[in-house]
């Protein structure tokens, strides 16, 4: 933060010093505490100028009133002045004019122009001459004496003709009169102003009163008090009682004008909840009943009811005004419904001034014609005043929606659809008014990227207070506030469909300020306007009939799109070229979804000989750490020091299930982990899981077939080993080719597409979302999925009774351990298969002989204490294996039918 | 962890064929001749170290061992243009250099003399290796040297890495001309050991090449060097999945479980579409590829290296196309499943129908004359007929007696003839076997020496050898 000039701060402390009396001398502890506050308090607070050109409005309209209440002579006086100051180069003109016009208390009462006498003048001290000098100090001594030319010579005067006394300059003449002048001149300068009699200045503020005028009102309104009717000749019926007051259509007018002003008027009476009643709707309170000379009694309450609609409008919304708004965008509504009604009571004042001011025109006197007036100018404010309800309420005027910006938009189109060009053009105006405070957050948010604690009443954006990790920044630090209700965003619904990218943007913003050294581009005054009629139409004034609310949507849209197109395009090259997305992206595959099928081949082998070798420590975290960096530490796009294994789940089960518990991250880095959020990092584990139980399903029935045998291998054990391979090894090629080969350059081009980070985003939740839904891991194909766990856990059991065969029949010729023979049979799944089984298969001799490695003594050692596996129910396997292939590819069939996922049909034929 | 391979080259056309192999290699990896990478070859992407490896001033040297029993192949390899990129000491030619003069049993007798210097290179080799995965012996079964020395070292080999895979690309005999009057003998005592102590073969007919190079390259008679092209296409093209790191098929173990559900049947032949060769000009055919084109024209007999005929009840016991090129995945399943619904290719009635496709990349620094290739390993019951062939070939000979004394100066024979018969009792078993398998009981096949899945009851181990992992 910049240092406070010294200026400042002195300034400051005289304002404390005048203000608490205390000084930094005096009490410097808490004139610190006072310095501090005052400099928070002119830090955290905008001083927005004074708009001078309200102030010369105001200044003018006083002029025009001093005119009209016959005080011509002030008004002159005002705006000879007023003139004046405009030709000076005074630049706080505007503030001065403020303060004074703050500080004016009924102008057009209390003035008195005499008083204008009474300001001391400023004089002017005269510009210095040297008469003037000369005769304060004249110039006097030998050295200005006169020069006798002629002491030497007496020709001079002869040759000349002239005497020396006449060229002499006259101030040089040492005369008494001369002397007597300058000092009455020095005299006058030196003379202080005489001080102003301040009786003559208190009497300004002094109101006469004249005692006669409200006797005077009172008689000319004599209808308040007349009660005998004054007989008329007229054609028209009128109802005339004792109390009924013959009124003039003159004096009706005035009194409705009156009553549209705000005023009271005995033709109408104001309720508790503001509304505007005609006299006669409560026949108790009705002590003078009014009438027309030459209307019938029924039009003449018809058109004071109109009147009376018309009054309740007004009053209702300059009862709006009274109340206190605390958000910024409601005050700018309530800011530019005051100037509207501003220009109502014009409009009322000019009705009235067309019947005061105009002697010499006549004037017709019609309340019909005014009431057609009127009924043009008042219409929006109906309409206004229709919608007013809605938007009076407490959640209305705290809720982020701002459903008077609603109100507004939609008003302004229906005024524009109907026609009502006047409507539309109220609304219109009402709307931009209060618009540009509602988008003023929103753009900050844009351009740098920041909301401002005040601002969060108002915008949509919530940022979350607690410490959020750099790779979750993107994902939840700020999100959308959203309705409880129906859970869409809090905000204007002209807004609704640019949230987003408003949202993103902002949050790019705050992407690369942390990625690179980005400048926001400074923050422009509060005043600046966003968006207006102008900068929709361009003043193009053909397009009045264009459709504003499409004018609008472009408009608002151009305004997002050109600070997301040029934050979003810089933050997504950033991420793409500079933070290596392609790379990580790369990487998640050769790591999850074997892109390197050689490496996926050495991690499930020796994860296999691990299973194989101990069964308690084979998935111990550090280890298959050690071994997945050992594998993947020679990929380019790898760092294989980000690679972690976390701590298994111990489960009971065969192979296939053990291997579901092996799980492990990649850490990316944080800018990417934005991109690839952990949620869509699930799918990756998933589909490697499946990747990993087929290629250790594949691996365990891989081994070479035994070349110099001994006995011959079981047909049906040959066979269910080929179909579980073939099995597997189709599924495989469907899911590595089909699916994961494809699916991944298909993401590659989608994201080389994208314009910004959310794009990305959703690109990858896509990908990551269809892929699983492709590989068989969706919901709805968990059936089929556990029928594919059940043939691959059925082809680890046949790999083992083939391990064991090939024993037996290879008659101690050995067989490959390396490619991860898995003969290790568990206590439990031995117990639970023999019960399963019913046919016996017999006759395989698990002896060895010949020279056996340790390991395969120490296996045989085990599998003599725990019962050799001598029973295979080839059969019923095969039964089996047949149901379960037949109901994965019914139900792929089926749900390629159903046109989901036409991919299955292929495989589902393949298999 | 590399999974290598070591590669043995005997006789005269396993060199041939091994030495285009290995040029075909070095172009595909951008090596240089003297084994230097090129320039533009640096960015990796691929695994060299599967067939290579790299000496200490960082050339890359085949993992290669070229054995022959008489100089001439050798000769002309270490004074051709690859000549710089062998290691010097993997030559092997016996000083005297005769030859087995097409006989199996010189060949298998100068086996015993120079086994001693080739476990050595072999076991050089294999220290060599981080995680070896197991041997390709390039041969002819019908020479002398590729035959005999061949059927030696897969025996030795057998015992001596029991647990590693071994797969042989076998070039077998034209049945309908040979120079070698013989070859029907060494076919057959070859094929014991084919059946035995290999895992897999490849079959490559020199038959089947020799129309093939006349159809395709459209050439009358087609030089060794044009049919080894063939050899060295096809071969670089099934052994692409495990230089290019993909998803699948990275490891040949991998390849071979899913071919071959059970232990005799492991003879699986090859297509190869389409072909195109720079030196002939008639062979730079325009032409358009599609996927489901490729699938479709890897199934036809025409495009197969053995010539067989189709009966009716031949058929597929499994099939692999390796597609490279530009190969959208979704028109290689539409292709599958066209092929499923016509029924283009009829599989064993026993068995899954499951054509497996391994879409692999394509090394950029060869230029690709089609948009897509494809290369069809498959497992084929019409095998048979090439080996009832032999046998009959065979026994034409065997029953006058014809042409035994060369074997009989040799040691294998020099207690009698058994080895023919028991040679020849193997190979009708596995005729037997392959025509088993095309019948939907083939779960219930008891016949041969001991029924279905296992191999002939004679054990070729010999007790004092020593095992190594």
């Amino acid at each position: 933060m910049s240092e406070t000039p010294k200026v400042v701060k002195d300034l400051l402390a005289k304002l404390i010093y005048n203000t608490t009396g205390i000084s930094e001398r005096n009490d410097a502890s808490n004139f610190k505490i006072c310095q501090k506050f005052a400099l928070h308090k002119i830090k955290n607070h905008k001083f927005g100028r004074p708009n001078q050109f309200e102030v010369a409005r105001t200044l003018g309209g006083y002029i025009e009133r001093y005119s009209i209440l016959d005080n011509e002579a002030t008004g002159a006086a005002l705006a000879s002045r007023l003139d004046e100051l405009q030709n000076t180069d005074f630049q706080l003109a505007p503030e001065v004019l403020t303060l004074l016009l703050t500080l004016a208390d009924r102008p057009f009462d209390a003035d008195v122009l005499t008083n204008l006498a009474n300001i001391p003048k400023k004089t002017v001290p005269k510009e210095l001459t040297w008469e003037d000098i000369m005769a304060d100090d004249p110039l006097e001594g030998e050295l200005w004496e006169d020069i006798d030319y002629g002491a030497d010579s007496d020709l001079s005067m002869e040759d000349d003709g002239l005497m020396l006394g006449e060229i002499r300059p006259p101030g040089l003449i040492n005369d008494t009169k001369s002397t007597t002048s300058t000092v009455a001149r020095r005299s006058r300068v030196v003379k202080k102003p005489q001080e102003p009699d301040m009786s003559d200045m208190l009497g300004c503020f002094v109101v006469p009163v004249d005692e006669t005028i409200p006797d005077i009102l009172d008689q000319r309104q004599y209808w308040t008090h007349t009660t005998k009717p004054i007989p008329v000749p007229s054609s028209i019926s009128v109802r005339l009682t004792d109390n009924t007051s013959i009124m003039t259509e003159l004096d009706c007018v005035r009194e409705i004008l009156i009553m549209l002003g705000g005023y009271e008027s005995p033709l109408f009476r104001k309720t508790d909840d503001n509304t505007v009643e005609p006299y006669f709707t409560d026949p108790h309170a009705v002590s003078i009943d009014y009438a027309l000379q030459h209307t019938g009694n029924g039009s003449f309450r018809a058109l004071l009811r109109q009147f009376a609609e018309f009054g309740t409008a007004l009053t209702a919304l300059r009862s709006f005004l009274n109340q206190k708004e605390a958000l910024s965008t409601r005050q700018a509504f309530v800011g530019a419904l005051a100037r509207k009604l501003k220009d109502m009571r014009e409009t009322l004042a000019n009705l009235q001034s067309r019947f005061v001011d105009n002697p010499e025109t006549t004037q017709i006197v019609s309340i019909m014609d005014i009431q057609s007036e009127i009924e043009r100018h008042i219409r929006p404010y109906l309409t206004l005043f229709r919608i007013l309800p809605a938007l009076n309420t407490r959640a209305a005027a705290s809720s982020r929606s701002a459903p008077h910006l609603d109100a507004l938009y939609s008003s302004a189109c229906t005024g524009q659809m109907t026609g009502d060009m006047e409507s539309y053009k109220f609304f219109r105006e009402l709307f931009f008014s209060s618009l540009n405070s509602y988008l003023r957050p929103i753009r900050e948010w844009m351009e740098s990227g920041e909301l401002q604690a005040e601002d969060s009443a108002i915008c949509f954006i919530n940022k979350n207070e607690e410490e959020v990790l750099p790779s979750e920044l993107w994902e939840k630090q700020y999100s959308i506030i959203t309705r409880t209700t129906d859970g869409v965003p809090e905000a204007p619904t002209f807004i609704l469909p640019f949230v987003e990218k408003i949202f993103t943007t902002g949050k790019s913003v705050i992407f690369l300020k942390r990625l690179i050294n980005y400048e926001v581009p400074p923050v422009p005054s509060v005043s600046r306007i966003e968006l207006d009629m102008s900068s929709i139409s361009g003043n193009s004034t053909y397009l009045e009939l264009a459709p504003f609310e499409q004018l609008f949507s472009d408009a608002l849209s151009a305004w997002v799109s050109r600070k997301h197109n040029s934050v979003g395009s810089l933050l997504r090259n950033v991420l793409y070229y500079d933070c290596g997305l392609l790379r990580c992206l790369d990487a998640l595959d050769h790591i999850y979804l074997m892109k390197d099928g050689h490496l996926m081949d050495v991690l499930t082998t020796t994860l296999l000989d691990r299973l194989r070798r101990d069964r308690e420590m084979w998935n111990d975290r550090f280890l298959i750490t050690e071994l997945l960096q050992s594998i993947f530490h020679g990929v380019p796009c790898i760092d294989a020091s980000r690679l972690s294994a976390k701590h298994p789940r111990n489960i009971r089960g065969g192979t296939i299930a053990k291997l579901a518990t092996i799980n492990f991250e990649y850490t990316l880095p944080w800018p990417i982990a934005n991109l690839l959020p952990p949620s869509t990092i699930t799918a990756y584990h998933t589909l490697f899981t499946l990747l990993l139980q087929l290629t250790s399903t594949i691996s365990l029935l891989s081994p070479l077939l035994p070349k110099n045998a001994a006995g011959p291998l079981p047909p049906p054990l040959l066979l269910l080993r080929h179909k579980i391979l073939t099995f597997a090894r189709t599924l495989l090629t469907y899911l590595t080719s089909l699916i994961l080969l494809p699916q991944s350059l298909k993401l590659r081009d989608a994201l080389e597409q994208v314009k910004d980070v959310e794009g990305m985003i959703n690109v990858h939740r896509r990908y990551t979302k269809r892929v699983r839904e492709m590989c068989l891991l969706g919901e709805k194909m968990k059936p089929v999925k556990k029928a594919v766990v059940q043939i691959l856990s059925l082809g680890c059991e046949v790999a083992e009774w083939y391990a064991v065969a090939c024993k037996g029949v290879e008659g101690g010729g050995g067989i490959d351990m390396e490619r991860g023979q898995h003969e290790g049979i568990e206590r439990q799944r031995r117990r639970e298969r023999k019960k399963r089984r019913v046919g016996i298969f017999r006759g395989v001799d698990t002896e060895t002989e010949g020279d056996t490695s340790a390991m395969e003594v120490e296996e045989e050692e085990e599998e003599e204490e725990e019962e050799p596996t001598k029973e295979m129910d080839l059969g019923g396997s095969l039964e089996r294996l047949e149901g379960l292939v037949g109901f994965v590819r019914n139900s792929l069939k089926g749900v390629s039918r159903a046109g989901v996922m036409p991919h299955f049909d292929l495989l589902a034929e393949e298999l | 962890m590399p999974r290598e391979i070591i590669t043995l080259q005997a006789g005269q056309c396993g060199n041939s064929v091994g030495s285009q192999f290995w040029q075909q290699l070095c172009l595909e990896h951008g090596i240089n001749q003297d084994g230097n990478l090129e320039d533009f070859a640096t960015e990796g992407g691929d695994r060299k170290d599967v067939f290579f490896y790299q000496s200490d001033d960082t050339r890359y040297i085949p993992r290669a061992i070229l054995l022959d029993l008489e100089p001439r192949v050798i000769n002309t390899i270490q004074t051709g243009p690859y000549k710089n990129i062998y290691n010097p000491e993997n030559f092997y030619v016996p000083k005297d250099g005769s030859g087995a003069g097409n006989i199996w049993a010189a060949g298998f007798a100068a086996g015993e003399k120079l086994w001693d210097d080739v476990s050595d290179m072999i076991d050089r080799e294999a220290d060599g290796s981080d995680s070896l995965e197991g041997f390709m012996l390039l041969h002819s079964i019908a020479g002398g040297t590729g035959s005999g020395l061949g059927s030696f070292m897969l025996e030795r080999l057998n015992d001596r890495y029991p647990k590693k895979i071994i797969q042989t690309y076998s070039v077998f005999p034209d049945n309908s001309s040979s120079d070698v009057v013989v070859q029907p003998y060494n076919s057959m005592l070859s094929m014991r050991r084919l059946v035995q102590n290999a895992d897999s073969v490849v079959v490559l007919d020199n038959g089947a090449l020799t129309r093939i190079a006349a159809d395709r390259l459209h050439v009358q008679s087609p030089s060794f060097a044009q049919t080894n092209q063939l050899v060295s296409t096809v071969m670089s093209a099934s052994t692409t999945t495990l230089r290019y790191p993909g998803y699948m098929h990275n490891d040949l173990v991998g390849i071979i479980a899913s071919l071959i559900p059970t232990p005799r049947c492991h003879f699986l032949m090859t297509s190869y579409t389409p072909f195109t060769s720079d030196s002939v000009e008639m062979g730079k055919t325009v032409r358009k590829t599609t996927v489901l084109d490729v699938m479709r024209r890897l199934l036809q007999p025409k495009n197969r290296m053995v010539s067989t005929n189709v009966s009716k009840k031949s058929c597929y016991i499994s099939i692999l196309n390796i597609i490279q090129g530009e190969a959208d995945p979704t028109d290689v399943h539409k292709s599958l499943l066209r092929i499923r619904e016509r029924r283009l290719a009829t599989f064993i009635p026993w068995g899954p129908a499951s054509i497996q496709v391994a879409l692999t990349k394509k090394s950029p620094y060869v230029p690709m004359s089609t948009r897509v290739s494809g290369l069809m390993l498959s497992n084929h019951t019409s095998i048979a007929q090439l080996f009832k062939r032999i046998m009959t070939q065979y026994n034409r000979l065997r029953q006058r007696n014809a042409f035994l004394e060369n074997y009989k100066k040799e040691a294998p024979f020099a207690d009698g003839l058994q080895e023919f018969d028991e040679a020849k009792a193997v190979v009708q078993d596995l005729i037997e076997e392959y025509e088993a398998a095309e019948n939907p009981n083939y779960l219930q096949y008891e016949g041969g020496s001991s029924g279905l899945g296992a191999t002939s009851g004679n054990d070729a181990r010999e007790p004092g050898r020593t095992r190594m992992e």
